[in-house]
């Protein structure tokens, strides 16, 4: 389709719709990256996992204190077309909107409970959450994958927030209102029949700017101009790779959560061949009051964006070609404080599906008090003695998957933790 | 010497064609000479070259810090990228100096093996580590410091061979960046008489101007994120309506009888009360700045202020303003009973930065120490959790809490009496296991109970790392750059990188000390960095060597020109705005548009600015180069020769040859004097118009100019300009020009080879960056 039959079906600031080219999965020749999307979303606030997938009931209804207002007999498994239990150690909490996401998804997720993070505070375990590094200086994961595979992609690693350090080895892209987008994908379209400059001059003018930007580059001394100037040209291409994002937009109205309006623009992007990874988040995690009732809902927009993602994924049939990585700050306490809330608390849980993912499987986890139990560092089974799991394991293992394992950018980077069989065990 | 210095280099650059008028240190201000190392070296320089570097942090750190098996000694030490990592430890090794056993400094005798050390020996006696320790004790025991009077340690050695941009650089990058225009005419001419002293005056002159004002709001802003209750009423929602019960009176039904049935007067307080409430820690910022008042104040204030609608909201009677319908009218004002510190007490601030029952105000004095003293408690210490451990009330007494707690709680404690909505409200008594309020080791007296923040903010801006936090504020809002993080022995050229990190801090602490010396006049803040080498660095002789670079690694100003300073730029360069159209948004400035595509900010989920440029952003210029030079080409031909900005010597009827291949005299070179003027104009490059620059612009003009004449004449492209580009009405009123000044139909091909070479500029770095 040609730009002035797109805009005439569409106009200027309409929306897309891919289904007007139902079978355009996937760009073909565009870049040479050929792996998978990485999805990471961010739960802002420290999810509470014995609310979700590591779930925690109390003995009795008048048991005192307990960790959560429903019963431990309650706690949800999955079950057969005959409402038999299936060969899974997937639980559940009965809580919120979980049935619908866990009986739908329960045999793609990898789900990791009792993860040490070691703080309670929001800001690093945000970071630890994304980058598997408690400390500053590192990059998140989507910033690596997409410094690895897609340098220079216009679109490598797009970000809605959380922790979205780049420490340089790649740029990031927000990508905000989709009508701006649609016009600078095509920066010299002054209308449906006008242009700017003819071709011919938009040309000239980016080759004689190339040009100028060699003899600038040349003369210039200072180290920090010269990294400015060439991070400057990196982003000029030839090819307004831009414009092939509009072809692959959804139709963003059919989407109810901002989390599946972000994962939907990411999948168009990867489908455009310009997008290797993206940080997705969505919040109101963070429940010091009132924690049954804004749990729930945030837990419910959680799901319900995941559903609208994956449903996105298996329309544009990239199951195979999407991994996504679910995490949170820290988790939350064994228990009600005075405002029926619950405050911060070190373990926490992350879930893992897709590309490369063997799921139906659960690994780590709590005792009664929701603290970590160690395991088997080669089996990953309970062990006594054994390694509590945390944020870095993942995150060696996710860098494996990842191919970044062991190369440049890990070595920068590096995660002084053992790579343990999180993902492949 | 200077000034001969200056001339000297105007003639040759007008001799060679050069590029960057500029200066080679150490000729310019802002470099502070003195004594060489050797002569005068201060002790906590002394030990971070000669004692912390080489031997505590790799060889004792490891063991001795908060978390390690030396934790419970005399002697703990910080992490390096810890704030204030070398005075801290530097602190740490005073305290256990002038201990002996048995004729030795003890912390000689542990890790050299001469008495009982945990860590074993790990200090040979003949190594120049033993001897530079022994020296520091000396030093030390000797009670006299060997600081120089004034700072000698910013390494002046770090700018030999660097270029620097002369004060006409240095004059535009100033008032484009702090002012939003380019120098006058009358500015230009002072400066070439009087040269830095002139700048200097012209720069006060600069900080007056109101684009100033709306700069400072945008540095503050990047850090109090307090415009994110600017929309609708989320301002006005935040008070608590049990103390402001006409919080939202604009908004109830009763509203038009309580505006007197004045309809003006009630639409102005709906538009204007929100964001009076929501800007109020921004605007007292301002309002210290436009009345000389010292920058302290921004916390010490003991009033807010309000204009008529935001008095309103607090239900101060309107009866103080001279006029009610004014929103520009601020007045200082003490609410009855509440005991003001400046932004400390503003709710906007206290609701941006929330606290809860359990959090206890932690996460305000943590971004107190952050935003007004430098300090990020979250770099203290590694604090990792142990779940096993059963310390009773560990923020008190584990080791692993209280390295942090300690600091953060006494400051947390200040603000006991503030409440989570923000509002004043003493409790009956803060919490007994916390440590008292307080600021460094000082408690708080009896008497400050219920003013705690008054005293918190005096002690605060008492505190000489309040002038450096300012200083890097502005630093950060100017450089588009954080200030540098201490090195590690990780590090690449970690030798290197630690002068350099040496030199721009205590450069920072010249600043800061100047500050303070003048009264905290902010004003003097914004003029030493605009004039310092930091930030007017344009060249190095000789950068091969790496370690050399790395030296230079914080030298030099260039980031891209945020969203708002650009949209200002093609205001003041232009003076028409880039917009759909003259009644719409800006581009760059509304959230709807490309401003949070270009790295922009909502000070609510998005609070970092972008500041690596990506293909978005690249599309969003070329968009913008493209728009802007059909929005102004054709119209600046339009107007009289005496007021064109952009074409002042030449029309669109000048071709280089004629249609019979014939070269028309002189055209060309009026041609090549416009480029010369193009790219002094709009990227402030000075061209003989001969030089490559220039050849290369007259070859793109030329090239451009040829085909699409040719085309025109095959019919291939139409002769009329695009209709957006033509120029029939005024742009603002929308009404028709008069006939012999439109500019429509373009046969020549000359407009489009015009704005051809606009297009080009603007895409320039020169013109996107700072």
């Amino acid at each position: 389709m040609d730009r002035r039959t797109f805009l005439e079906l569409t106009g200027l600031t309409g929306i897309a719709l891919a289904t007007a080219q139902p079978g355009l999965v996937r760009a073909q020749g565009m870049g040479d990256y050929e792996g998978p999307l990485f999805l990471y979303v961010h739960c802002g606030g420290g999810w509470d996992p014995t609310s979700f997938c590591d779930p925690k009931g109390a003995d009795a209804e008048d048991s005192p204190n307990p960790m959560n207002h429903y019963l431990r007999r309650d706690i949800r498994r999955p079950l057969n077309a005959d409402g038999e239990p299936e060969r899974s150690k997937i639980r559940w909490a009965p809580f919120g909107a979980n049935d619908a996401f866990f009986e739908r998804y329960w045999y793609r997720l990898l789900i990791v409970n009792g993860l040490d993070t070691s703080t309670n505070n929001h800001e690093a375990g945000t970071r630890y959450a994304a980058s598997g590094e408690l400390a500053d200086g590192h990059p998140c994961f989507a910033a690596m994958v997409a410094a690895k595979h897609g340098p220079k992609l216009p679109l490598g690693f797009v970000t809605n927030g959380g922790y979205d350090a780049t420490r340089g080895v790649v740029g990031r892209v927000r990508v905000g209102s989709l009508s701006a987008i649609q016009r600078i994908a095509f920066p010299n379209q002054l209308g449906e029949a006008e242009q700017f400059h003819s071709d011919a001059t938009q040309t000239k003018i980016q080759q004689f700017h190339a040009t100028r930007r060699s003899r600038q580059l040349s003369a210039a001394s200072l180290p920090r101009v010269r990294k400015a100037m060439t991070r400057f040209g990196n982003t000029r291409s030839s090819d307004n790779e831009l414009a092939r994002l509009v072809d692959y937009l959804p139709n963003l109205d059919d989407f109810t959560t901002g989390l599946g309006r972000q994962g939907a623009v990411a999948l168009a992007g990867y489908a455009a061949g310009l997008t290797v990874s993206a940080n997705l988040t969505t919040g109101g995690f963070d429940t010091h009051g009132a924690h049954d009732q804004q749990h729930a809902a945030a837990l419910t927009n959680l799901t319900t964006g995941l559903d609208e993602i994956w449903r996105e994924v298996d329309r544009r049939d990239m199951a195979d070609r999407v991994t996504l990585i679910v995490g949170s700050d820290f988790g939350r306490t064994p228990g009600y404080n005075e405002g029926m809330g619950k405050d911060h608390w070190p373990v926490t849980s992350m879930m893992l599906m897709g590309a490369g993912i063997r799921g139906n499987r659960v690994i780590g986890g709590t005792d009664r008090g929701h603290r970590p139990m160690p395991v088997d560092p080669r089996t990953l089974e309970p062990m006594e003695g054994g390694v509590n799991i945390t944020p870095a394991h993942v995150h060696r293992a996710l860098r494996d998957l990842a191919g970044i394992e062991g190369g440049p950018l890990d070595q920068a980077f590096g995660i002084d933790t053992d790579l343990l069989p999180i993902i492949d065990g | 010497m200077s000034r001969i210095l200056s001339i000297l280099s105007v003639v040759l650059c007008g001799l060679t064609g050069c590029q960057d008028p500029v200066q080679t240190a150490p000729e310019a201000p802002g470099v502070a000479s003195g004594d060489t190392e050797a002569e005068c070296q201060s002790n906590e320089s002394y030990f971070m070259s000669a004692v912390y570097r080489p031997l505590l942090e790799p060889v004792c750190g490891g063991c001795h810090n908060g978390w390690g098996v030396a934790k419970d000694t005399d002697f703990v030490l910080v992490p390096t990228d810890a704030p204030e990592a070398v005075p801290r430890n530097y602190q740490a090794l005073l305290e256990v100096a002038r201990l002996d056993i048995e004729g030795i400094p003890l912390v000689v005798a542990k890790p050299s093996g001469a008495t009982s050390h945990g860590g074993g020996t790990v200090l040979a006696v003949e190594s120049a580590e033993y001897d530079a320790l022994m020296k520091m004790v000396s030093r030390i025991r000797s009670e006299t410091d060997a600081a120089c009077a004034q700072a000698t340690t910013e390494d002046p050695a770090i700018f030999d061979g660097v270029r620097l941009a002369d004060p006409a650089a240095t004059l535009r990058r100033a008032t484009i960046t702090l002012a939003g225009r380019l120098p006058t005419t009358a500015e230009l001419g002072l400066l070439n008489d009087g040269g830095w002293a002139a700048l200097d005056i012209i720069l006060g002159r600069v900080l007056r101007e109101d684009a100033f004002y709306e700069v400072l709001r945008e540095v503050f802003n990047d850090l109090l994120l307090t415009d994110k209750y600017m929309g609708g009423r989320e301002a006005l929602q935040l008070l608590d309506k049990g103390v402001y019960p006409d919080a939202e009176w604009m908004f109830e039904e009763d509203a038009y009888q309580r505006a007197d049935g004045d309809e003006d007067l009630l639409l102005l307080a709906r538009t204007h009360a929100n964001r009076a409430v929501a800007r109020e820690a921004i605007e007292l910022i301002e309002f210290i700045v436009r009345n000389d008042r010292p920058f302290t104040e921004i916390l010490t204030a003991d009033y807010t202020l309000l204009n008529p609608f935001s008095a309103g909201v607090y239900g101060v009677h309107h009866s103080l303003f001279d006029d009610r319908y004014d929103p520009d009218e601020y007045r200082q004002i003490q609410l009855p009973g509440i005991p003001h510190a400046g932004i400390l007490t503003s709710p906007m601030f206290l609701n941006r930065y929330p606290t809860t029952a359990t959090n206890r105000n932690r996460h305000r004095a943590k971004v107190v120490y952050d935003y007004f003293l430098g300090l990020d408690v979250l770099k203290f210490a590694q604090r990792p959790i142990d779940l096993a451990s059963s310390t009773h009330n560990p923020t008190l007494n584990d080791p692993q809490c209280n390295v942090c707690h300690e600091v953060v709680d006494p400051v947390a404690g200040a603000f006991k009496n503030w409440d989570e909505s923000g509002s004043y409200r003493v409790p009956e008594a803060w919490h007994g296991d916390m440590l008292p309020p307080g600021f460094r080791r000082i408690a708080q007296p009896l008497e400050a109970g219920q003013t705690s923040l008054q005293w918190l903010a005096s002690a605060i801006t008492a505190d000489p790392r309040f002038d450096r936090a300012i200083v890097r504020i502005i630093y950060r809002g100017l450089s588009g750059e954080e200030p540098l993080r201490p090195p590690s022995v990780n590090d690449e050229y970690p030798e290197e990188r630690a002068r350099l990190f040496a030199a721009q801090t205590e450069y920072f602490e010249r600043v800061g000390r100047q500050f303070r010396a003048n009264g905290h006049d902010l004003r003097v803040v914004f003029k030493e960095l605009v004039t310092s080498p930091w930030l007017r660095a344009v060249g190095v002789d000789d950068a091969s060597d790496p370690g050399r670079a790395a030296q230079l690694d914080a030298i030099g100003l260039i980031h891209p020109l945020t969203p708002e300073a650009l949209n200002r730029k093609l205001k003041a360069l232009f003076s028409y705005p880039w917009r759909p159209n003259p009644s719409g948004v800006d581009y760059l400035t509304d959230g709807s548009e490309y401003k949070m595509l270009y790295g922009g900010i909502d000070s609510d989920d998005v609070i970092k600015r972008l500041r690596d440029p990506n293909g978005l952003m690249a599309n969003i210029q070329m968009r913008m180069a493209n728009e802007v030079a059909c929005l102004v080409t054709a119209r600046d031909f339009g107007q009289p020769i005496d007021e064109r900005r952009l074409f002042p010597g030449i029309e669109p009827s000048f071709v280089p040859e004629d249609e019979n291949g014939f070269v028309i005299a002189d055209v060309e070179g009026r041609i090549r004097d416009t480029l010369v003027h193009l790219h002094a104009y709009l990227l402030g490059e000075a061209w003989e118009s001969d030089a490559p620059e220039i050849e290369a612009a007259w070859l793109l003009w030329d090239q451009v100019w040829r085909g699409g004449r040719d085309a025109v004449v095959a019919q291939l492209e139409p002769p009329a300009l695009p209709t957006a580009c033509r120029y029939e009405t005024d742009y603002w009123s929308g009404e028709a020009v008069p006939e012999e000044t439109r500019i429509v139909e373009d046969g020549l091909y000359t407009v489009r080879a015009w704005m051809a070479v606009i297009s080009y500029l603007l895409l320039d770095y020169r013109f996107l960056y700072q």
